[in-house]
């Protein structure tokens, strides 16, 4: 049992809630058992009976999908982000919007995509911090959004997403109240770097910033660090949830070389880390790609404080063998595996995880990024099903 | 002469190796020879990449250089004196979008002597095989980040199979979750785990 856990739970073997399961886990605990908290509303829409529009636009009708998908598949001790509800949210906060199910003409069952087009040139990378964050981020939004150019306009918007942030709260209170956790809710916090790649340069031109503009990149993300934060600390103050989604693909491995992570990216990894574990917040850093050669990297991040959620390119078992003292381990069942797979090699899989990441506790047993939404449902209870009949 | 401009795009250095390339040019290299030392330069990255010690980044830095290179070369080469290791029809499969490891792919084949057919994003069956028909090609690469392209990628195989090309045309595949086992679903005949495997599956398969 791990330094930081709760003293009521030191040397017993009584059976866990879902929350103390996962607390337990995060401060690098043993828990009872495994607990189990997948990203799963893109299949649960689907296996529910709900198109992928409704599951993004309608909180109720995703939840019920999702209440019939875990009486049939089995229970669960948490649910990873959730998309339910944030259509709106998507379809606003990013310059150029998404390809979003039901809307523009995009069949309203089809999984959402994002798109990513170049809205900004190098030379603006200093004119962030000159202007202010909060005039230029408006500059790019109007850019796409016609209806953010206007007062009038801005008032229903954020009129529209102050009432999907209630219904959003009052899914979060339910599933509390049937004793399971959610992990993250909706509370997105984005690392600078990874924005800029995603939402403002696409990924081309971002790479050879790496290389031109380095100076400049670091400094545009240094403009928008505290702005990020806030919006990520104002999503724990309004969910009531104090964990916080990173998420990560762009500044991994699979893109960037080490001299670039630790001289650009590991500074802002390590500033949101310590920003939000200060104030009693758990980031989850979701990191999709490979993140392999940079795990010796997260060993400076607070100990016992943070959760590492591999999507299945990472080698997990890398992972507990070089931070498991450090932080809390979590995923990693491949999004390929629970489609194509059998459900033997689902539970095979997951019992390897158990034993061999979730050894000496600070696991979480999860799905590589999000389950698929055309997951076989026989392997998704393979893996519900695994946390139960296997102990580490 | 060719070695030094090698070694600044091995180690890339984009404004020296541009640099050096322009006054060779107006010194009256042979151009052909500029191009070999590009190319000795983008197998030096290669070789990099292979041990480790350079990532993507450096491997789509490299490629940037070399095409800045080429255009500026370009216009020195006579008309046919450039030839082509073959020809690739590209792809990233119907129902998905993603394009980033769909256009490394492209540039780093591009980069090493392929003809690339681009065909974007979202791209039916049948328009990989009217391509193919039309090229002649022998290498068809799809990507695909979502699971719903492996339907798409089986589909397009299938599809191939029914032109009765499939015994002509090599298949490979590539994307996130893409295994050996979406090979074995798709029916495809290989999968790379990144950009520089897809261009030595290329190689392979086009007797490069």
């Amino acid at each position: 049992m791990g330094a930081n856990a709760p003293k009521s739970l030191k040397g017993t073997q009584h059976i866990m809630d879902a929350l103390q399961r996962i607390e337990t886990a995060i401060r690098l605990g043993k828990p009872d058992r495994v607990p189990v908290a997948p990203i799963i509303d893109f299949f649960s829409a689907r296996y529910g009976g709900i198109t992928q529009h409704e599951m993004l636009f309608d909180v109720k009708k995703a939840d019920r999908a999702l209440l019939k998908t875990l009486n049939d598949l089995g229970w669960v001790d948490g649910l990873h982000f959730s998309w339910a509800g944030l259509g709106r949210a998507l379809l606003t906060v990013f310059p150029t919007p998404p390809l979003m199910p039901g809307v523009n003409g995009f069949p309203p069952d089809q999984e959402f995509q994002f798109l990513e087009k170049t809205v900004m040139e190098p030379e603006e990378y200093l004119r962030i911090e000159e202007i202010g964050v909060g005039r230029w981020l408006m500059e790019k939004l109007r850019l796409n959004h016609p209806e953010l150019r206007s007062l009038p306009g801005m008032a229903r918007t954020g009129m529209g997403l102050g009432m999907d942030v209630l219904k959003i709260k009052r899914s979060t209170k339910g599933w509390r109240a049937k004793g399971i956790e959610p992990l993250v809710g909706a509370n997105l916090c984005m690392i600078p770097l990874e924005a800029i790649s995603m939402a403002f340069r696409s990924f081309d031109r971002f790479v050879l910033d790496l290389f031109r503009y380095p100076q400049e990149l670091k400094a545009a993300g240094q403009a928008l660090m505290k702005t990020f934060i806030n919006v990520g600390r104002m999503g724990v103050m309004t969910s009531g949830i104090k964990r916080v989604f990173l998420g990560g693909t762009r500044t991994s491995a699979s893109f960037i070389s080490p001299r670039q992570f630790e001289e650009l990216a590991l500074p802002e990894w390590q500033e949101m880390c310590e920003y939000f574990t200060g104030r009693g917040v758990t980031p989850l850093l979701h990191l999709d790609s490979d993140w392999t050669p940079f795990f010796p990297y997260f060993k400076s991040l607070p100990r016992g404080k943070c959760i590492l959620n591999l999507d299945g390119t990472s080698d997990i078992f890398k992972a507990k063998e070089v931070l498991g003292d450090h932080i809390c381990i979590m995923g990693d069942v491949p999004a390929a595996l629970l489609k194509l797979g059998e459900p033997e090699e689902v539970e095979e899989y997951c019992h390897r995880l158990i034993t061999e990441v979730g050894k000496d506790g600070g696991f979480i047993l999860s799905s590589g990024c999000s389950i698929p939404i055309d997951a076989r449902p026989v392997n998704v209870k393979a893996m519900f099903a695994s946390v139960l009949k296997y102990k580490p | 002469m060719t070695e030094n401009i090698a070694a600044l795009l091995a180690e890339l250095k984009e404004d020296e190796a541009l640099s050096e390339v322009r006054s060779l040019l107006d010194s009256g290299a042979d151009p052909l020879s500029l191009v070999e030392g590009l190319r000795e330069g983008m197998s030096e990255v290669g070789r990099r990449f292979d041990e480790k010690e350079y990532f993507l980044s450096e491997l789509i830095m490299s490629a940037e250089i070399f095409k800045e290179a080429i255009a500026l070369i370009e216009p020195h080469l006579q008309a046919g004196a450039s030839q082509t290791k073959g020809t690739v029809i590209i792809g990233t499969v119907k129902g998905d979008i993603h394009d980033i490891g769909k256009n490394i792919v492209a540039t780093l084949l591009r980069c090493e002597g392929y003809d690339v057919h681009d065909l974007g994003v979202d791209v039916p069956p049948a328009s990989f095989i009217d391509e193919l028909k039309e090229t002649g090609a022998f290498l068809l690469a799809l990507s695909g980040l979502l699971t719903l392209a492996f339907d798409s990628m089986k589909e397009t195989v299938e599809t191939l199979a029914e032109a009765g090309l499939r015994d002509k045309v090599k298949v490979i595949i590539g994307g996130g979750p893409v295994n050996e086992k979406v090979v074995e679903y798709s029916g495809a005949d290989a999968f790379g785990v990144d950009a520089a495997q897809a261009v030595k599956l290329a190689n392979e398969y086009l007797g490069a």
